[in-house]
């Protein structure tokens, strides 16, 4: 692990990283540009939102609001993917359960997740708790089938090799089903991050009773138009810190992936 | 080998059903049964009461709210599938276009490596007060939110799935004298067409949830009202009626979606075989 | 005959499929291996060449018949065997390094025990300096020599290989080739490989046997009397080399179907 160096590492990675950042600059040029030209009270410049944004930050806000979502998006998240894996593993391991639970997974990740908000309410009440419970009901799809998929898809020629070597039953899902499934079962997991985050602001805005979700919808509400713009900045910044970490995450994990896939496509 | 660019993969979500299409008979046997094991427990926790008996109704009451409001969920459906379709296809239409462009050129690609980063998991729901603000109530306002949250997903599988194409089929399209649009139309858009079309399946289920949601919030009609309503009105079975028939929706657009797809391009489930 | 380490007898396998059908792949084949014996199984392709390693080795358990190791019933992949398969990028763990990859076939022993055993190991197959690479970092050769070494380095009775050779270039078909002669000719296993290869079961076996076409049985069993040890240039240019290669050939054509890797030695 310590020997080998990532061949894309030098100079040249900096420049790249930072020519990424060319078409969020050019976005917030033409914004604040067209900001200049339309109506200031619904549409502020790029610079006052961010501003506001900064406000929001380091106000009370911060403790009231933002931290509050960034637990329950983590939380949500958390729980969906020990719930996922572990049920996604057994349905792709065993077509048994494959079969008997295909139509009815298939429902449920099929449901629109913001209809259960308000069963989640009644059930839950205006709370935190509420919003974690509605994240969890979405995010857990992706990963469930994502590592059902990646389970199923192992190659039999590396079952029987375990097999020999007597790996078999929880030795077996851990050190072989598990590793073996991991590139997808990541895959999933990303797409369940974002799921968090989106689901994380629609429950807050229908009844969270704290959270950057009811803040927004609350400063749409009251006209505070900077406010709202400013939180949905901080949302932007908080799914890029999440997609970011995630994938720092993900390249240590999967670091012996590197040169096993050329193509993403098999990924 | 353009990979340590980008660090944006195309949306995993291949196969998204978990059972392949089955032609036996007895191939249905299963899936049934646990279908109705679900609706089996459904009743038992309902029945029992281990959650809150008022917040979950039977199934057979369910049944019966979904029977007694046939009309009401007739319009409510009618009114969510017509802001999501035309939201999927303002999505489709402009992910597809932008997503060529950005693929085919290496700058446009790397320069647009962070704002897809930042926009990818962006809620396009928080936009949805704004929205509310800049463009009022109404279909314009939902299906401008609904396709801009379905352009992500279609905008960056076209992206990398036009950036994956290999480059023999360019090398003898340049040979056969292909170039610009035409080359375009006729070889880069159909090589990766199994990966537009992957992110276009998943922009379904996502301006589904998007719509939903501006229903919720906004008020604006459809299914999100209607549950809305009922549960403003204490009537939970109502509730769960508007539910079930929004999952019934998502899982038959994805159903639909699937045939169709399936069968325009037969080649596409090939690599989920590896 | 020596005494045996493992006996087929009458062995059967029908393999249902998805839909349904019953497939019949092995009819009534019965061989023995005896001990410190190299004995290899010819046939056309897709005669089941492999289904019949996955039932000797307990990976898979037979419809009919039954196989002994050291006079036990296998139920399951015993103690004492091991196995090469033929796609050593699916066989080998990619998440772990060679070193680990290894040690996985002696997990029984303690790890101090296990670290001096995967160094020995490797310094057989020439892997000495490999052990904290990944796989995909080896070429395919070295790979494959890496699953050698994970087969080698619990001391099994058995060596079991299906088509161990067949993903590789030729050149380095024969290097390996003389990696598992020397491996057999040092140490005191029994060895029973599968493969498509007339030249490569004559020049390394005791005994060659001949598999039909589906369903299989043994069409006939031919005695290697070639001197050992044997070396790539000499052994081959032998009038004996040459004319058991032709019989086993002979045999194989007569198996009915047109069998894939003749045409390596025409």
């Amino acid at each position: 692990m310590a020997g080998t160096k990532s061949p894309h590492k030098g100079s040249n990675a900096l420049l790249r990283i930072s020519f990424g950042w060319v078409g969020l600059v050019f976005l917030a040029v033409v914004w604040q540009l067209a900001a200049i030209g339309i109506n200031k009270t619904i549409f502020p410049s790029f610079t006052t939102s961010i501003i506001a944004a900064l406000h929001l930050a380091t106000s009370s806000i911060l403790l009231s609001d933002i931290l509050p979502s960034i637990e329950r998006t983590i939380l949500g998240f958390f729980i969906s993917a020990v719930i996922g894996i572990s049920a996604g593993v057994i349905i792709g391991h065993y077509e048994v359960a494959r079969k008997w639970s295909g139509t009815v997974v298939d429902f449920l990740r099929s449901l629109p997740t913001p209809l259960l908000v308000p069963i989640a309410v009644v059930i839950f009440g205006l709370n935190g708790r509420m919003v974690i419970a509605t994240i969890v009901t979405a995010a857990i799809w992706p990963i469930l089938i994502n590592t059902a998929n990646g389970t199923s898809s192992i190659e039999s020629t590396m079952l029987d090799t375990a097999k020999t070597y007597g790996l078999r039953g929880r030795s077996l899902f851990l050190r072989v089903v598990l590793p073996a499934a991991s590139p997808q079962i990541f895959a999933g997991l990303r797409v369940a991050l974002s799921v968090s985050l989106v689901v994380m602001v629609v429950a807050e805005m229908l009844g969270g009773g704290s959270g950057i979700g009811y803040y927004i919808s609350n400063a749409q509400q009251s006209f505070n138009i900077k406010g709202s713009y400013g939180g949905v900045i901080i949302l932007g910044a908080m799914g890029w810190m999440f997609d970011t970490l995630f994938l720092m995450l993900e390249g240590r994990i999967l670091s012996w992936q590197r040169g096993t896939v050329g193509g993403m496509a098999n990924a | 080998m353009t990979k340590e660019i980008t660090t944006i993969g195309p949306e995993e979500q291949r196969s998204k059903t978990l059972l392949k299409p089955s032609r036996h008979k007895l191939g249905l046997v299963r899936p049934l049964g646990g279908v109705i094991v679900a609706l089996l427990l459904w009743e038992v926790v309902s029945v029992t009461g281990i959650v809150n008996k008022t917040a979950l109704p039977t199934p057979p009451a369910t049944l019966i709210a979904i029977v007694r409001n046939l009309g009401g969920l007739g319009s409510a459906v009618l009114g969510t599938l017509e802001a999501w379709a035309l939201g999927i296809v303002i999505a489709s239409v402009t992910g597809i276009a932008v997503g060529t462009l950005v693929g085919r050129s290496r700058i446009a690609d790397a320069a647009t490596e962070t704002l897809v980063r930042m926009m990818r998991p962006l809620p396009s729901l928080a936009l949805i007060p704004i929205a509310i603000l800049v463009a009022g109530l109404g279909l314009k306002m939902t299906s401008g939110l609904v396709s801009f949250a379905a352009f992500w997903p279609i905008f960056i599988n076209t992206r990398s799935g036009v950036r994956q194409v290999d480059n023999r089929f360019l090398d003898s399209a340049n040979a056969l004298g292909l170039r610009g649009f035409e080359l375009i139309r006729r070889v880069v858009i159909p090589a990766s067409a199994p990966m537009i079309a992957s992110g276009i399946q998943v922009a379904i289920s996502l301006a589904l949830v998007v719509t939903v949601s501006v229903e919720l919030v906004g008020g604006t009609g459809g299914l999100g009202q209607f549950v809305l309503l009922a549960q403003q009105g204490n009537a939970t079975s109502t509730m769960f009626a508007g539910v079930i028939i929004g999952g019934t929706l998502g899982w038959a657009l994805n159903t639909a979606y699937l045939a169709v797809i399936n069968r325009i391009m037969p080649w596409r489930t090939q690599g989920d075989r590896n | 005959m020596l005494d045996s380490v493992l006996t087929i007898k009458h062995l059967e396998v029908s393999i249902k499929s998805r839909d349904g059908l019953v497939n019949e792949v092995t009819r009534d084949v019965s061989l023995d291996l005896g001990k410190h014996e190299f004995v290899s199984v010819v046939g056309p392709s897709g005669c089941g060449k492999t289904t019949l390693l996955r039932t000797a080795s307990g990976l898979r358990m037979p419809s009919g018949g039954e196989v002994l190791f050291e006079g036990k019933l296998i139920t399951d992949v015993p103690q004492g065997i091991s196995i090469v398969f033929q796609e050593y990028n699916k066989s080998l763990f990619p998440w772990l390094t060679i070193a680990k990859n290894v040690a996985m076939g002696a997990r029984e022993y303690s790890s101090a025990e296990r670290e001096k055993r995967v160094e020995a190991a490797l310094g057989q197959v020439g892997l000495k300096g490999f052990a904290t690479r990944y796989p995909w970092e080896l070429s395919g050769g070295m790979q494959q020599r890496a699953a050698l070494a994970r087969a080698m380095v619990s001391n099994p009775r058995v060596l079991m290989m299906d088509e161990p050779f067949a993903s590789v270039d030729a050149l380095t078909r024969n290097h390996l080739e003389d990696v598992v002669q020397k491996l057999w000719t040092d140490s005191n296993f029994s060895a029973l490989m599968v493969t498509h290869d007339v030249g490569e079961a004559v020049y390394l076996s005791d005994r060659v046997f001949v598999l039909s076409a589906r369903p299989s049985t043994i069409l006939a069993e031919i005695k290697v009397d070639l001197p050992r040890p044997r070396s790539q240039i000499e052994t081959r240019k032998m009038l004996r080399f040459v004319e058991l290669q032709a019989e086993v050939l002979e045999r194989v054509e007569e198996a009915g179907r047109q069998s894939v890797g003749i045409e390596n030695y025409d």
